[in-house]
């Protein structure tokens, strides 16, 4: 068994410079060094509001509509609960299948690999409206990737709950669990 | 036994199975270049910074090496390249079992959504097979000649 190894390593140079080339001009073509884009944590203060001296204007909607947030957020296991208590759109990014199987309760399902699919279930949500978005947790990236997705869509709060799905149901909150299989 | 493993039909039906799943394999992936990237990253065992270059350039060797393979061209280092390809997915898909990792495999780019899991090993065992037919028997029938 002959086998020219100058061969096999043109042949993968070639490919490479192949996909090189077709990625710098394809319209989909992505940078060949990601940027790490880190979320900014939320903070505390928007979610636990005092009562200012300026009427009945709480300064959670004084933070509102100064900053108007644009960019996705993160936000710890509390501070996902305290929204959640104020019935805030949650948006689970995993799979159908891991959806059906177990999610936060009240929680709306759009799989961030098949946005595309899933797109018109946005259009009752209003844009000005808060979500959060979530997936399994630190082994994921799913809820980010939506996240970012959402705010390319046009909202304008979006709530990263990164810890996920796993924290959520280790801390004992509200889930609804299929028992079927 | 080693008269049926080097009958030319039975070499070239092992070359164009094994060609043509890589053809479709690198198809899907250079299709969504940022959904492979995500689904690499998520294995995490590569840097960082190195992640889109491989999400970038693998999806073309998966492609060139299939497409050579179904022609018949160069099918022994083809067939090579694309085997060390398989055992390094092997060797990746095991650690990231063990490490109890529950993710898209990204076999077939993001569009199929399979899970790791044994029965993927198993899948890439058998095409391992296919590959080591073609590396020590060559391309069989109907190959391209401008291998000497």
């Amino acid at each position: 068994m002959e086998i020219d190894l100058k061969t096999v390593f043109l042949i993968i140079f070639i490919s490479s410079l192949m996909g090189l080339t077709y990625n710098y001009f394809s319209p989909s073509g992505i940078p060949i060094f990601p940027e790490k884009k880190t979320l900014k944590q939320a903070s505390d203060s928007l979610f636990y509001p005092s009562i200012t001296n300026s009427g009945n204007i709480s300064s959670e909607e004084i933070i509102e509509k100064e900053n108007a947030q644009t960019e996705p957020l993160s936000i710890n296991l509390k501070q996902a609960y305290e929204l959640y208590k104020r019935d805030i759109l949650f948006i689970d990014a995993r799979e159908p299948e891991d959806y059906k199987i177990g999610h936060i309760k009240n929680a709306i399902n759009i799989p961030a690999d098949h946005f595309d699919y899933y797109e018109f279930k946005l259009n009752k949500i209003d844009k000005d409206q808060p979500v959060v978005t979530y997936c399994a947790g630190s082994d994921c990236d799913l809820s980010i990737v939506l996240g970012n997705i959402l705010s390319e869509t046009g909202y304008k709060k979006i709530f990263v709950f990164f810890d996920g799905w796993d924290k959520w149901i280790d801390a004992k909150y509200p889930v609804e669990i299929n028992d079927e299989k | 036994m080693k008269k049926i493993l080097s009958n030319k039909y039975f070499l070239l039906l092992s070359r164009v199975i094994l060609g043509f799943i890589f053809l479709y394999a690198g198809m899907e992936k250079i299709g969504d270049a940022e959904g492979f990237a995500r689904t690499v990253n998520n294995y995490k065992l590569l840097p960082f910074f190195t992640i889109n270059v491989f999400a970038i350039v693998l999806p073309w060797i998966e492609l060139v090496c299939g497409l050579l393979l179904i022609l018949g061209i160069k099918s022994k280092e083809n067939a090579l390249i694309l085997t060390l390809l398989l055992s390094l997915f092997v060797a990746v898909i095991a650690v990231s079992l063990l490490r109890g990792l529950n993710i898209d495999c990204g076999c077939f780019g993001t569009a199929s959504g399979t899970k790791i899991g044994a029965e993927k090993l198993l899948e890439n065992a058998l095409l391992i097979m296919l590959g080591l037919h073609a590396i020590y028997f060559g391309g069989g029938e109907l190959v391209l000649s401008i291998e000497k």
